[in-house]
């Protein structure tokens, strides 16, 4: 985000509100009528006291009826045309609202994992959630009010003018002067309400971080520690809270008082007009009213700077979001017959190396290997080996150099992640399952591919068919929170399941049954080998048992391949590969 | 697997709206006030004094115009128009006192509620978090809390005041001129129809809002947690057209509250000025009879505003009002919900049998049965061992065989069960769950870990954290090595649930965390199960160290830790179907031999 580049907030806001010009047009046409009609009816006010306080009352009751007429016709006017104009306002502000969380959502959806390394979730829903807030008022009530005062402001003076040049003079003064006192109150006010926001923000991170650790809390029984911490984050909140109660009931009243102070004020000077006849009472009746009239922007004005301020640091925030650079390389697709395409020769990893943002160390060093269509490759390694590391560098989770993984002969870098992941599918060993049915969790990204399986034969081949029976209401049961009711191995099966409800190029399994039973896996492992509909797969695990029957191993050690082969080639030619399976093979072999 | 009954309801059909404000949810919000009462009455004295300043502002005025203007008398005009000033000050001055020292106050008082609520949710049974996605939960701490504050600086509390100026303006003008006022008050009833329907409608809308967004929250936070699958699915698209579904409903919802909160405020306003004419229409005839002053009527038309005014902006403070509301009724679930406090807390241990309970002695399970959900199928169908101090049981049997039910209702995460569970010969439902989670710890497959320290994540602050306690749990399960080599070592600030870290190293700091609980009871759950095989090597003998000394009760995949146990029970559909030695189960050749023959005759080694 270069300070040349950046769209100002005024753009940005505005590409927002064209989208709505029609709405605020109209709305801004009837915000004009509604100040007209409430300038004219003081007028009509006025007259009829002055013919009330004439001596020839009895004679003018028709004239009088007139301008009594005049007041209750205005006066409903008044009520169709404020209603209609604040919906006008309004309901574009809420339009605005959806297109900037859906705009928000969606850039969401592509960030990168560098970017929520960055940004934790709370804040992220906190800014979605609550910052929005004030971004919506900046399209509903502030354009709304900054056209009502706009008019107000230069209607209202013009008519007390018109009754007394020199009285409407004295009436400006103290307007400014509570308006300047204000205008400060609601500049601390602002600056206070930008830090509750961050502290709410933190309180929110904090909070998320303590619901998602809940178990672990209440297990070990630092109950007392989680609610300091948080305690101290609520203080912040409340002590924030009271300086700007502070300022909102000492300072910011004073605008309210500036309606009666012009009273009093027009009953002094222009009582002193009107002793020397150069005022009427109807005159006065009618200034008295624009008193009212002439405060009231200023009331608003101070609203509307605060909800400004709010408004601009909220768009802020927002944008913190919306301004996330994407990557180039997603915003140019494949046309549909070429990603159909992709996958019909061969995924070639020449060379790869990958070393983690901040570390020194490679993760990965010079890997090369090759899958092809009809392949099944296994990689070998145990904890920190790099096994997940190459899974996350085959799908473009992580970045790699170009020139390193190529599909094809296509390098993936060039490739938009979208058109890569039609071609390779990953299925991770801490699956994330939503609060949804089973069926919706299965069905999970497969709207648009074709072919999918019968549910019941994809949750056959995952182990998932009597279990899922045995639910409450079979498929269309809600699973937890990330799945919480179920243990580990299910929670895998499923997301098996889920990896072979549609047909696939190249499947990416990382150690998918690492929480299952021997038995289990024995069947999982038979469907992914004799009955997947993949092209090709790619099976990593830990445990060479897993890996025997797969074409060729790797085997990977401190992110290096240190062995291939076949299994039998491996025992022959990798010590470490022996060691490791006999190490595994005791485990199972006790008995024998 | 319980569904989640509110998001289910929500979701497909309109929420009932409650048409009646829950005393007792207010009842107990104002509770909250009482430590701060000082300030509360204070505030409450001073709303005498600002009613008198209100009457006298436009008794001042008539009097001026009666006594001044209308019979052209300019002496004692500036005098009067001081004292109108002064009563202005003091009005502003009582004002600013009362409405600081009541906001204040409810700050305080949502400062409490909020930590309040926040110890109430970390003392929540499973139940709650299993049908309650974490975004609710956040929603209720923010901004449904956020929606009581905002009521409260928008002026909850000088509306209260304001209706009670109003109705002393009603008095003073009704004594000034009965006939007067009663056109006036012709219209009340008017206002209150008006007021009444769209006040309905109102509620209506904002309860469907929340209750939207709240849901679209609760899958923002989903999708977020879950970006990673949602990525590698491509599924972007398609999350975002669900999530639209959500703004969208909001959106609706919040339109048409703006139509009737727009058409509220505007209402009311032409009615203020409506009036005016027709006090001006009635004044004519009354100031020809000659029975009031023109003072008097002009007095009436600018005290119209201040009778007004409190009824207009209650129909925009309506609108946060309405947020308070609806959020009272949703922080209502929180005190609702039953904390494991009070469900444990019913009945107390006599003393001897809290003596009992010093150490470990034994784990007595009698026919237990159990299921998640009053008419879901049985989890555990009569389940019968003996756990004594010192032995070790593993668990055996395939997925779904309730092994982790028996974990989870030992540490009583779910409390529900029938038959007889005894610690040290005290039923289990009737020991605090935290008395009883000092008898064991668990390890588990599921790693969590907090954005902070490695020896905070070990230690977790409890009474014997220092830092060779937090050492010596890391050496028991040769964690020490790799945190040695981080940087800031056992400084080392963990971030994303350990995401800086490796999954097994992740594992292996949790794993330290158990062993630094010091419980005398291990419960295993496949803790080794993505740890690869040197390190499953190191895990082993740190398990082999736990066999030596401590009670264990492990879900067991793997051999060697089965051979290391007393007794093993083999699991099936929630029934123990045999139990036994690894050698006499597999003389018996059934069940267990069975499964183990599986495990054994495995891929071939070509």
């Amino acid at each position: 985000m270069t300070a040349t580049a950046r769209e100002s907030n005024a753009r940005f806001f505005f590409r927002y509100i064209l989208h709505h010009k029609q709405a605020y047009g109209w709305g801004i046409v009837f915000i004009f009528l509604t100040n007209w009609l409430a300038v004219s009816i003081p007028l009509y006010l006025g007259e009829s006291i002055d013919l009330l306080s004439s001596d020839a009352l009895g004679q003018q009751q028709e004239a009088l009826m007139r301008s009594i007429g005049a007041v209750v016709l205005f006066a409903l006017l008044m009520v169709v045309t404020r209603t209609v104009s604040r919906v006008l306002f309004f309901n574009p502000g809420r339009s605005i609202e959806r297109e900037l969380k859906d705009d928000a959502f969606a850039k969401l959806t592509r960030m990168q994992p560098a970017f929520y390394r960055e940004h934790e979730t709370g804040t992220l829903i906190s800014i979605v959630n609550n910052d929005i807030n004030g971004v919506r008022a900046l399209a509903g009530i502030v354009m709304l009010q900054v056209f009502n005062i706009l008019f107000a402001l230069s209607l209202t003076p013009l008519k007390m003018y018109q009754i007394s040049p020199s009285l409407t003079l004295y009436c400006i003064f103290p307007v400014l002067i509570t308006f300047a006192i204000a205008h400060k109150g609601i500049a601390f006010m602002r600056r206070m309400m930008r830090l509750r926001m961050v502290e709410l923000q933190e309180m929110s991170s904090t909070t998320v971080g303590f619901l998602s650790g809940i178990e672990v809390i209440k297990s070990n029984r630092i109950q007392g520690w989680a609610e300091r911490a948080f305690d101290r984050e609520n203080d912040k909140i409340l002590d924030r809270s009271l300086r700007l109660t502070l300022v909102r009931t000492v300072v910011l009243p004073i605008i309210a008082y500036t309606d009666r102070l012009l009273k009093v004020l027009i009953l002094a000077v222009g009582g002193a007009y009107l002793i020397q006849a150069q005022l009427t009472l109807g005159d006065l009746t009618a200034l008295l009213s624009y008193a009212a009239l002439l405060a009231m922007p200023f009331i608003s004005l101070g609203m509307v700077f605060s909800a400004w301020q709010t408004g601009i640091v909220s768009l802020e925030s927002m944008r913190r979001i919306l301004d996330q650079p994407e990557h180039h390389r997603d915003k140019v697709h494949l046309p549909p017959e070429k990603r159909e395409g992709l996958f019909s020769h061969h995924l070639r990893v020449e060379d790869l190396s990958y070393t983690y943002p901040g570390s020194d160390t490679p993760a990965l060093s010079n890997i090369s290997f090759e899958i092809k269509p009809g392949q099944m490759v296994g990689v070998l390694g145990k904890v920190g080996s790099g096994k997940t590391t190459l899974v996350n560098c085959l799908n473009s989770y992580l970045e790699v150099a170009p020139g390193s993984i190529f599909i094809d002969g296509v390098d993936i870098t060039t490739l938009s992640r979208q058109d890569l992941r039609s071609a390779v599918r990953t299925i991770t060993q801490d699956p994330f399952l939503f609060s949804d049915t089973v069926t919706e969790n299965i069905q999970f990204g497969a709207d648009e591919l074709a072919d999918p399986l019968p549910l019941e034969q994809a949750l056959h081949q995952s182990d998932m068919l009597d279990e899922v029976r045995q639910f409450p209401e079979q498929e269309s049961t809600l699973v937890g929170e990330k799945g919480i009711l179920l243990s580990g191995g299910q929670k895998q099966r499923l997301s098996l399941c889920r990896g072979l409800y549609t047909p696939c190029k190249l499947m990416v399994l990382d150690n998918v049954l690492s929480a299952v039973d021997n038995e289990t896996e024995r069947f999982l492992l038979d469907q992914i080998f004799n009955h997947s509909r993949s092209v090709a797969t790619l099976i990593i695990s830990h445990r060479a048992t897993v890996l025997e029957k797969v074409d060729t191993i790797l085997v990977l050690n401190a992110g290096r391949i240190v062995a291939r082969g076949s299994h039998a080639q491996l025992l022959q030619s990798s010590e470490e590969y022996r060691h490791t399976w006999r190490l595994q093979q005791h485990d199972n072999g006790v008995v024998a | 697997m319980r569904p989640s009954a509110v998001a289910e309801e929500a979701g497909t059909k309109p929420t009932p709206v409650r048409q009646k404000i829950h005393w007792g949810v207010v009842r107990r919000f104002l509770g909250h006030f009482r430590p701060y009462r000082g300030q509360v009455i204070l505030g409450l004295s001073l709303i005498p004094v600002s009613v008198i300043f209100a009457i006298l502002f436009p008794w001042l005025i008539m009097r001026i115009i009666d006594n001044q203007l209308v019979p052209m008398q300019s002496e004692g005009l500036l005098f009067w128009c001081l004292v109108l000033a002064a009563v202005l000050v003091g009005n502003f001055l009582a004002d600013a006192v009362f409405n600081y020292s009541l906001q204040s106050a409810a700050q305080y008082a949502i400062r409490d509620i909020r930590a309040e609520m926040f110890s109430r949710v970390l003392h929540f049974p499973r139940r709650y978090f299993d049908k309650t996605p974490m975004g609710v939960t956040l929603t209720r701490l923010t901004s449904d809390l956020e929606a009581i504050s905002e009521s409260f600086t928008q002026g909850l509390l000088s509306m209260i005041r304001d209706v009670l100026i109003t109705i002393a303006l009603l008095a003073f003008l009704l004594f000034i001129n009965w006939k007067l006022t009663l056109v006036l008050l012709l219209i009340g009833p008017l206002i209150y129809y008006i007021t009444e329907i769209l006040r309905r409608r109102l509620r209506d809308t904002y309860l469907r809002a929340r209750v939207v967004l709240s849901q679209g929250t609760g899958y923002l936070q989903e999708c977020l947690s879950g970006i990673k699958t949602v990525q590698l699915y491509n599924a972007e698209a398609a999350v975002q057209k669900r999530y639209a579904t959500y703004t969208e409903g909001f959106r609706k919802a919040q339109s048409e509250s703006n139509l009737y909160d727009s058409a509220l405020y505007s209402i009311i306003e032409g009615i203020t000025t409506v009036s005016m004419g027709l006090i001006i229409w009635y004044g004519s005839k009354e100031i020809l009879a000659a029975t009031i002053s023109l003072g008097v009527l002009v007095g009436f038309i600018n005290t119209l505003d201040k009778i007004f005014v409190p009824i207009r902006d209650f129909t925009s403070q309506m609108a946060s009002i309405q947020r308070a509301f609806a959020a009272f009724d949703h922080i209502e679930e929180i005190y609702e919900e039953a904390t494991e406090h009070e469900s444990s807390d019913r009945q107390h241990l006599s003393a001897a049998e809290r003596g009992q309970l010093d150490r470990f002695q034994s784990l007595e399970f009698e026919d237990v049965r159990f299921r998640y959900k009053a008419d879901g199928p049985w989890v555990l169908q009569g389940v019968s061992f003996c756990l004594n101090r010192g032995s070790k049981i593993a668990l055996v049997g395939s997925t779904g065989s309730g092994k982790s039910t028996i974990l989870r209702l030992l540490t009583k995460t779910y409390v529900n069960y029938e038959g007889s569970i005894k610690l040290n010969g005290i039923e289990l439902s009737r020991i605090p769950k935290a008395e009883v989670g000092k008898f064991f710890s668990l390890m588990q497959q599921e790693v969590f870990l907090f954005n902070e320290s490695i020896a905070f994540n070990i230690g977790l602050e409890r009474e014997a954290s220092n830092p060779n306690f937090v050492k010596d749990a890391a050496r028991y399960v040769y964690a020490d090595e790799f945190i040695e080599r981080l940087p800031g070592k056992y400084d080392f600030v963990l971030q994303g649930n350990g995401g800086n870290l490796s999954a097994g190293q992740g594992q292996l700091i949790a794993f330290a965390r158990a062993i630094a609980s010091g419980s005398e009871v291990v419960m295993l759950d496949e803790a080794t199960s993505s740890v690869d095989s040197v390190t499953e090597q190191l895990i082993q003998k740190a398990i082999d160290h736990v066999f030596e000394d401590k009670t264990v009760i492990a879900i067991a995949h793997r051999l060697s830790t089965i051979q290391h146990s007393d007794e093993i029970l083999v699991l099936d559909g929630g029934v123990i179907v045999e139990r036994g030695t690894h050698g006499t189960l597999m003389a018996k050749a059934g069940f267990y031999a069975n499964l183990v023959q599986k495990l054994d005759s495995g891929p071939d080694p070509a």
